[in-house]
């Protein structure tokens, strides 16, 4: 087989493992296609299913070995929220996932595939009424990030300098619109759809609460009761709210503003139905 | 981008507002809409062209100038130009005049199609609009939103790139085999297909809508022709956030009736919208279509040619395209690139709700890829025959 070329420049601190690894309670369960399983304790004492994909250095899958949701991470995500028990415990899936994963053995087998059982798995639960909750603790790229978090019932995330969400890297977006990266900056100011932090995602309307860490790389104690209880405040609005679908998305003041063709179209098929 | 506006004497009224044409490469749309008399004021037409290409208003003046010297359609005409050539204009122009003036009831049917006829066009060479005609009964095509309603994209004219009427996105309601069903397609000419903020939000409501429908005791069927890149870049996080709205409703729909896509090509199924496909209880593929997550283009530039060598076009449809997926189970139904095989292919399936749906079928997935090496590098004959398996 061809050498595969490793990204060594990681240095970023490995957010997902870290805030799972200061919120979860329970037993920690690691699976071999590097997703962390546990549990977490709200503030109002109930107790929620906790989940993140990590880097997994030694994955026998190159590509796969930075954090990047490849065809393990998706398939071992849907089937540890499909053998969740107990309908009404909620689920927080902790969200730090660079890419998902680029390879020719993952479009081989279908990755588009294995990311569709974990959007399925995860959609299911929420269909089932079980409050889902994605926290963003790090970078929300993609596939990656609709294939572990979009499909949650409420957003909540973290506002630090570690945290990007996009659709595609830097570069690879320069070179397909064939802009500069500094065209592409400058874009962002007006467009914040195409900026990658979090405060522009956060103006489009889908984020429930965003919380603001004394340290995201080395959280303590006073970090992981703000983010439960924003947690455990989004887990109040879902029980307090009639659908399980994602309406709140494009309903929300912020959307109203950011997003407003996503409704008016809505609204006309309906009309024209 | 450039806008160029124009105004001529005009003196024939014309019947109907007429859309021909798309905005991709080396063609335009135009849109051509009546406008009322007045006894005050003379008659006279209006043009506005946006065109893609910067610089040439001599050219487009001249071409304008010739056309509506012998043609003096009172209406008004819009032009969205992708780097059409003049001969082209003219022949889009001549088009739509033709369609506006027509008054017999076959005209009609075309003009609703975009053109008079179809032909023998193979699927993959129809527009996202004929496509969509051709899956339903005759006659019954009725679009929502079409052209004249102007959905177009507010975050692409400021960033210099000429927009689309219809978002590159057609939703078609009318019967198949007499059943009710919606049909959305994308036009993968228009920015390859890619998904902004208009075209998402227009596959999430169609989905929403008829989940409603289904909720309500009267389900429709939604077929899905899939030709994009994935996420529009220029857009970007609202694409992202329109596609996980798409995934969140296909889910909540199939719960009622199972949701086609059909990817023919030839831009293929991409990105977010290659997860949406996954979703689907039916993929019907020709073997133009291509279905992936990453596009081979990407994974080379982010993995190196040693990971995949996108320019080698047997290798890329060999892993990718609808012969192999449906071989190895990751699809359903190879059909011709004809418009009457693709539409018998989808009368033919199933429509009553699935239990087990694609996006379920987590062991079996599971299964297999423990029986793969990725350091073997396995070849895509292989992947066909992986233990696991059960098609």
């Amino acid at each position: 087989m061809t050498s595969l070329p490793t990204n060594a420049t990681t240095t970023a601190p490995e957010f997902g493992r870290i805030w799972f690894d200061l919120l979860n309670s329970g037993p920690i369960s690691e699976d071999p296609g590097s997703l962390l399983t546990g549990e977490t304790v709200l503030p109002d004492g109930r107790t929620a299913a906790l989940a993140a994909v990590v880097p997994a250095p030694n994955s026998p899958f190159p590509r796969a070995r930075q954090g990047e949701v490849g065809l393990r991470e998706s398939l071992s995500l849907a089937s540890w929220v499909a053998s969740l028990d107990n309908p009404d415990k909620p689920l927080v899936l902790i969200i730090d996932v660079p890419s998902q994963a680029y390879g020719y053995v993952e479009e081989l087998f279908g990755l588009n595939t294995t990311m569709a059982t974990s959007v399925q798995a995860i959609a299911s639960a929420r269909l089932a009424d079980r409050p889902v909750v994605s926290l963003v603790v790090g970078k929300a790229i993609s596939g990656a990030f609709l294939s572990t978090g979009l499909q949650a019932n409420r957003i909540v995330m973290l506002d630090h300098d570690g945290v990007q969400v996009q659709v595609m890297g830097k570069q690879a977006a320069a070179r397909i619109t064939r802009r500069t990266v500094d065209e592409m900056e400058k874009i962002a100011e007006t467009f914040p759809a195409t900026a990658f932090d979090g405060a522009s995602f956060t103006t489009l309307g889908a984020v429930f609460e965003t919380v603001v860490p004394k340290s995201a790389g080395s959280p303590g104690d006073e970090d992981s009761a703000s983010a439960l209880a924003a947690v455990g405040r989004a887990v109040d609005d879902i029980l307090n709210s009639s659908g399980n679908d994602l309406r709140c998305r494009v309903e929300s003041e912020a959307a109203r503003t950011a997003r407003a063709q996503s409704l008016l179209v809505r609204d006309a098929v309906n009309a024209q139905w | 981008m450039q806008t160029i506006n124009a105004t001529y004497p005009a003196t024939n009224q014309v019947e109907r507002p007429v859309h021909v044409g798309v905005v991709g490469s080396g063609d335009l749309e135009i849109l051509l809409a009546p406008i009322e008399s007045h006894a005050d004021r003379p008659d006279e037409l209006k043009v506005r062209v946006r065109t893609s290409v910067d610089g040439f208003d001599t050219v487009w003046r001249r071409v304008l100038d010739h056309f509506f010297e012998n043609n003096r359609p009172v209406c008004t005409i819009e032009i969205n130009d992708f780097g059409a050539t003049p001969g082209m204009v003219t022949l889009r122009l001549s088009q739509a005049l033709e369609l506006a003036t027509a008054t017999d009831d076959d005209q009609m049917v075309g003009s609703a199609d975009g053109s008079k006829s179809t032909g023998e066009l193979p699927f993959t060479e129809m527009s996202a609009r004929q496509r969509a005609a051709s899956l339903l009964d005759s006659g019954t095509f009725r679009e929502i939103l079409g052209p004249s309603y102007h959905a177009e994209s507010p975050h692409l004219e400021p960033q210099g790139i000429v927009p689309s009427s219809d978002d590159g996105c057609v939703i078609a309601r009318g019967t198949i085999n007499g059943a009710p069903a919606a049909v959305v397609g994308l036009e993968g000419k228009f920015q390859g297909g890619g998904i902004g903020e208009i075209s998402g939000a227009k596959i999430a409501a169609t989905l929403e809508r008829a989940l409603v429908d289904a909720e309500s005791g009267h389900p429709v069927r939604v077929v899905l022709l899939l030709e994009t890149g994935g996420i529009r870049l220029q857009e970007a996080n609202l694409g992202l956030l329109a596609i996980a709205e798409i995934h969140a409703a296909i889910v909540a729909l199939q719960r009622h009736i199972p949701v086609t896509a059909v990817i023919s090509g030839m831009v293929g199924c991409f990105g977010g919208m290659g997860i949406a496909a996954g979703l689907c209880d039916h993929i019907v593929m020709t073997r133009a279509g291509r279905l992936a997550l990453n596009g081979p283009e990407v994974i080379e530039t982010e993995a190196g040619v040693d990971e995949f060598d996108s320019t080698d076009r047997s290798l890329v449809w060999a892993v990718t395209g609808g012969e192999q997926r449906v071989a190895a189970g990751r699809a359903d139904v190879l059909a011709e690139d004809r418009p009457e095989a693709i539409r018998k292919a989808v009368i033919d399936l199933d429509t009553a709700p699935f239990s087990v749906h694609r996006g379920d079928r987590v062991t079996e997935l599971a299964a297999q890829l423990a029986d793969l090496d990725p350091a073997a590098r396995p070849t895509p004959s292989e992947l066909r025959t992986i233990d696991g398996r059960t098609h």
